[in-house]
């Protein structure tokens, strides 16, 4: 492989380049140019990344090509040959592959590069034809949806037919495979419906979003350059407070979670929300508004809804649930990630006064902002299009 | 008898004999009732030797205390070893991931009824007995002479099984649903697919032993998905899920389910198997294999399947019966024949439509957005203008009915500076606008409550009929009492009865009819958008798309392409263009006055006229006014087990306008245009889209490329016979090379 200094800002290495803080990010312009590394340990890397998101990544790599960055990726050849053999159990690179205007390049020994994007294609379509792994044998899975590629959407997600997103319980049902092939017979099966039944709700609204969401602008024409839509299933390990504990016991313990990330690169909640493009001039605090809105009709009344028919994804329905999966949720869209976690151990901000005789509390409809940690109101992030949620939950 | 009796022969070493099943579904099961049920089968089968007693509904420990403590052992005279007659219950039980069943044996010690130790029941036994269920229930249905059945898996056939025939009693249920479950992998399911209704009666019996037998922790769901015709409509299924087949002679039905659906072949459970060959296999497990063999004691011969082509019996001449599921359709669908022109323009459509037209005021849009009914949408802002079409009447309509003082205006699909405007221009409330609130329907929410005051909600163009109700609800709290006037300045609606319906709903309440005024001032039928089909600008997209994915796309579809992902709606190029150019309205066109500012006629208005049209034909051209009569049964002029709805070729055939037959292929729904199930408006469709082929050179095929475009998107189906005539028409022609190329995109 050609030297590349991957300490450059031009210079990425793949995947946590673009999964850690990316404060590069908002000097980037169509005449940027960005060298993408997919190293030879990438599998290594990508595994148990609870720290750092994936989808985020993607979300950025998307944001990147909407931008026009030119792209280069040089791939290591080993690597190459692995994701030929099955490249939707790596969901960034699989995203990565269908970005038009990338130039894929690979060693092919003596420091001599060459270019292997038009051999890709086949590839390509392979990982728009694919269907979830039944089994779950990966740790990761993908499903992409290209709306103007040409090829039609996955299976999984919409009926062939009509080319129309399937009916709820089929979301549910994608979830119970993938949580009965990781439980296998350690939880009842009964345990697993019930958790998959919370989940699927969660995962069918969500995806549900970015059909009526990730399409269209604002104005109702098709996004067309680089438009991806996504859902991805990952098995991941958490560090998680031990509750109880015994004073000879560890604080924390490795606990085997459940990660279901959503993400489209639409014209994001606020644009969707208002009908206008978000800008400079937009402050934080409407976009934060227009976020829950978006997630829970009429939380700031204020607001006018533009959109007559919007199906809101109900935070409040969200957060219990959640709640009682004890997982988390992660939602980044404009300039805003926020997120709200009901995981063991951590503390429960932003929660309603717990009922005489009742067992818990229930969580008001909020989202925390990630750097704030426990407040209610936004940071600014670099702005990224579209959005990506990411839900944990914790298996036992 | 209060047992359901199944009977089998077996042999065992030297022992030959009947061997008896005795199922019980009784609230009390007495040791008397099962003496004498063993008393009843010894009397008319002496050689019975082995009794079983199942009741697949009772806990086990109450079979054991009526065996115990009734007289089936002493009337059968079973001692310990003495005698060769037997009798045993039957009890089922989970262990580890395996749901066994065990039979438990009982016999006299000294004049004690004593359980003994429990075997497994053979295999050939349960199965004789199943044979025996189906057998006495003529399970098996013989055509008469002259006749044969046509099957859902294609196959021809003088023998169908229907296995509903034996679903007859819970006795018979509860037998199968318990020994389907040990035939089953042992994990608990999530939702039981079942291919014809009557097994759901097995899917509930199972429910009710495994609660019993405490296998399952939970009822899951049953469904069914009617075998053959109704697996294409299945939901995407888990691994998780139990699929029953009620019966199959080729396994084609478990084969797709396995292949297509990657069904679990350990949940995946065909009852009763009758095979075409000897050496015939199929997919998932059986619980009953009828097919008879030299080392069995019962079985019927193996069932003679034809395919179509080679049907012996068609030869004969023998009718054929087709069936659907595990009944026979007596008849073909019926077809009804939608036909369109100037008669469907009821009421004062046409008169509307004129004043609507012309103004630039209607665009189409292309793509289907969730929280849209229709795809055209009307500004209203020239006909409400000051010399606008609609401002007298609106105007009018706001003097007549708005209440003498209001407290607040509403504003819905429109400003509120908008409605305060029109209020002025109407004359009302002069000098009082000062107290009067002014607010958009999304805000009434942050209104304090106000009994007996008066409200007035203006409305512009209403659509979404939902999101008026949901005014009147918040308003019914918010000024209690008091009189609420409802103007809208258009309103559309899909037929005359949905109309009525919002209609009463805004009128009716705490006085009757009318407690409320709801009055608009322009009302268009036009059909709701089918939120389960894409547009057809959505179908050509993503066939451009395809295209070119696969090749290099013709530069009339590349700009067309171009166009449309640039482009959200659209007065003028929704259509392809013809010989000569963009499609434009001829004078010869019916549905509007061409007289009159002939030129101003955009492509959207003809859309919209013909949307009207087929709206009004749909709805069995019931108008607006007068009220629709409830008590008439509902127009069946869409899709039904009995009949379907094709839009009728004379249609196409007596208006030659390109433009109207444009908007007819866009604005009909698939199924109107599927000519695929009746070949004689198939074959005067293609004599249409022919007749355009020839004339093409001489600029009166101008609909041609529409009618390739409908058909490439699946739109316009016709038989695959008459495509493939069409494409070799096609081929030979001298059309464009474009043209060529999209008819080859045509699936048959």
């Amino acid at each position: 492989m050609a030297t590349i200094n991957p300490s450059s800002p031009s210079n990425i290495e793949l995947p946590l380049g673009l999964m850690a803080d990316t404060p590069w990010l908002k000097g980037v312009t169509e005449k940027t140019k960005l060298n993408l590394i997919v190293p030879a340990n990438y599998e290594a890397l990508i595994q148990n990344t609870f720290n750092e998101s994936e989808v985020l990544g993607i979300q950025r790599l998307l944001t990147l090509a909407k931008i026009g960055v030119e792209i280069k990726v040089f791939w290591d050849e080993n690597m190459l040959r692995v994701v030929r053999r099955s490249a939707s159990i790596f969901p960034m690179l699989a995203v990565l592959l269908q970005l038009n205007k990338v130039t894929h390049l690979t060693s092919t020994g003596a420091n001599a590069l060459l270019d292997i994007t038009a051999s890709l294609r086949a590839l390509r379509k392979n990982i728009l034809r694919h269907r979830l792994q039944r089994d779950f044998f990966a740790d990761s899975d993908i499903l992409l949806c290209a709306d103007d590629s040409g090829e039609p959407l996955p299976d999984d997600l919409y009926d062939q037919s009509t080319q129309q997103l399937r009916n709820r319980d089929d979301f549910e049902t994608l979830v119970v495979d993938a949580l009965a092939a990781q439980l296998g017979d350690s939880v009842s099966r009964a345990d697993i419906y019930k958790r998959a039944n919370a989940l699927g709700v969660i995962v069918a609204e969500l995806f549900e979003n970015t059909d009526m969401h990730g399409k269209y602008d604002f104005t109702g024409r098709p996004i067309s350059s680089a438009n991806l839509r996504g859902l991805i299933f990952k098995r991941i390990k958490a560090e998680l407070l031990v509750l109880k504990r015994k004073p000879s016991e560890p604080k924390t313990r490795s606990v085997d979670c459940f990660e279901v990330s959503v993400f489209d690169s639409g014209v994001g909640y606020f644009s969707s929300y208002m009908r206008e493009a978000l800008s400079e001039k937009i402050k934080l605090a409407e976009e934060w508004q227009v976020l829950h809105n978006c997630l829970g009709r009429h939380y700031h009344p204020e607001l006018i809804d533009h959109r007559a028919g919007h199906r809101a994804l109900g935070l409040y329905e969200v957060l219990r649930a959640l709640q009682t999966l004890k997982g988390r949720i992660e939602i980044r869209t404009g300039r805003l990630f926020a997120y709200r976690t009901f995981f063991d151990g951590e503390i429960q901000a932003q929660m309603e006064t717990r009922a005489e005789f009742s067992h818990f509390a229930w969580p008001k409809p909020k989202l925390l902002d990630v750097e704030k940690k426990y407040l209610a109101q936004p940071s600014e992030h670099e702005v990224l299009i579209g959005s990506s949620i990411r839900i944990i939950i914790p298996l036992w | 008898m209060k047992a359901l009796a199944l009977t089998t022969r077996f042999i065992e070493h030297n022992l030959q004999g009947n061997a008896c099943l005795l199922v019980y579904d009784v609230a009390q099961l007495s040791g008397a009732a099962i003496g004498e049920d063993v008393r009843d089968i010894l009397d008319r089968q002496p050689n019975t030797l082995r009794f079983y007693v199942l009741a697949p509904f009772l806990n086990h420990a109450l079979v054991k205390e009526a065996l115990l403590q009734g007289s089936a052992l002493k009337r059968a005279g079973i001692t310990k070893d003495s005698t060769p007659v037997e009798i045993s219950s039957i009890t089922i039980h989970k262990e580890g991931s395996q749901v066994l069943i065990k039979c438990n044996k009982f016999f006299l010690e000294s004049d004690r009824a004593v359980q003994s130790t429990s075997y497994d029941l053979p295999p050939e036994i349960l199965e004789g007995w199943l044979f025996h269920l189906f057998d006495m229930n003529s399970g098996l249905v013989n055509a008469p002479i002259g006749v044969h059945f046509g099957k859902l898996s294609s196959k021809h056939s003088s023998k169908f099984l229907r296995t509903s025939s034996v679903l007859l009693s819970s006795e018979a249920c509860g037998a199968i649903a318990f020994f389907s479950l040990a035939a089953l992998t042992a994990i608990e399911p999530r939702r039981i697919f079942v291919d014809t209704a009557p097994l759901l009666s097995v899917a509930f019996a199972m429910q009710r032993i495994t609660q019993i037998n405490k296998i399952w922790e939970q009822m899951p769901p049953a469904k069914s998905f009617s075998s053959y015709g109704g697996v294409s409509n299945l939901p995407t299924l888990s691994k998780s899920d139990v699929l029953l087949i009620s019966a199959s002679t080729s396994g084609g039905l478990a084969k797709r389910l396995v292949d297509d659906f990657h069904v679990d072949e350990g949940l995946l459970l065909t009852l009763y198997l009758l095979k075409s060959s000897d050496d015939m296999k199929t997919h998932g497990r059986v619980l009953c294999d009828l097919t008879g063999h030299p080392k069995r004691l019962f079985g019927y011969s193996v069932i003679d399947n034809h395919a179509p082509s080679e049907c012996e019996l068609c030869k004969k001449g023998y009718v054929l019966a087709q069936l659907e599921g595990d009944q026979f359709l007596l008849e073909k669908r019926a077809v009804k024949r939608l036909r369109m022109g100037a008669a469907s323009q009821i009421g004062t459509a046409r008169a509307d439509l004129e004043g609507l037209t012309r103004t630039n005021s209607i665009a189409t849009r292309l793509y289907r957005t969730h929280d849209s009914k229709t795809n055209i949408e009307i500004n209203l802002n020239e006909a409400l203008s000051v010399n606008g079409f609609l401002c007298e009447k609106f105007s009018y309509l706001l003097r007549r009915h708005a209440p003498s003082a209001v407290a607040y205006v509403i504003a819905v699909g429109m400003s509120t500076a908008e409605a305060n405007s029109y209020c002025q221009q109407a004359g009302l409330y002069q000098g009082k606008y000062k107290s009067i609130k002014f607010v958009s329907d999304d805000e009434l929410d942050q209104l304090k409550a106000k009994p007996n005051v008066n409200a007035l909600v203006l409305i512009g163009a209403l659509c979404d009929h939902a999101r008026l109700r949901g005014v009147n609800v918040q308003l019914r709290s918010l000024v209690d009492g008091g009189c609420v006037t409802y103007i809208s300045a258009l309103t559309i609606a899909d037929s005359a009865r949905n109309y009525e319906d919002l209609r009463i709903f805004l009128s009716y309440g705490e006085h009757g009819a009318e407690t409320f005024a709801f009055r608009s001032a322009l009302t268009v039928m036009l059909p709701w958008l089918d939120m389960k089909q894409q547009t057809s600008w959505q179908q050509e997209l993503a066939l451009w798309e395809r295209l070119q994915n696969s090749a290099t796309l013709p530069k009339e579809f590349e700009n067309r392409l171009r166009w449309l992902k640039k482009t959200s709606s659209a007065t003028l190029r929704l259509f392809l263009e013809g010989y000569s150019g963009e499609l434009s309205i001829s004078p010869d066109f019916v549905l509007l006055n061409t007289k009159k500012k002939i030129k101003s006629i955009s492509q959207s208005d003809v859309y919209a006229v013909v949307c009207n049209a087929l709206a009004a034909e749909r709805s069995n051209r019931t108008a607006f006014d007068p009220k629709p009569i409830r008590e008439k049964p509902t127009p069946v002029w869409t899709q039904t087990v009995y009949n379907q709805t094709l839009l009728c070729p004379s249609n196409f055939r007596d208006f030659n306008d390109a433009i109207l037959r444009a908007a007819l292929l866009r604005s009909a729904n698939i199924q109107e245009l599927n000519y695929t199930i009746d070949e004689i408006s198939s074959e005067e469709m293609l004599f249409v889209i022919e007749a355009d082929i020839r004339t093409w050179k001489q600029g009166r095929g101008d609909a041609l490329p529409e009618f390739l475009l409908s058909m490439a998107c699946q739109r316009l189906r016709l038989m695959p016979l008459h495509t493939e005539q069409l494409q070799r028409a096609i081929s030979t022609s001298t059309l464009p090379s474009y043209l060529k190329l999209l008819a080859k995109t045509i699936s048959k």
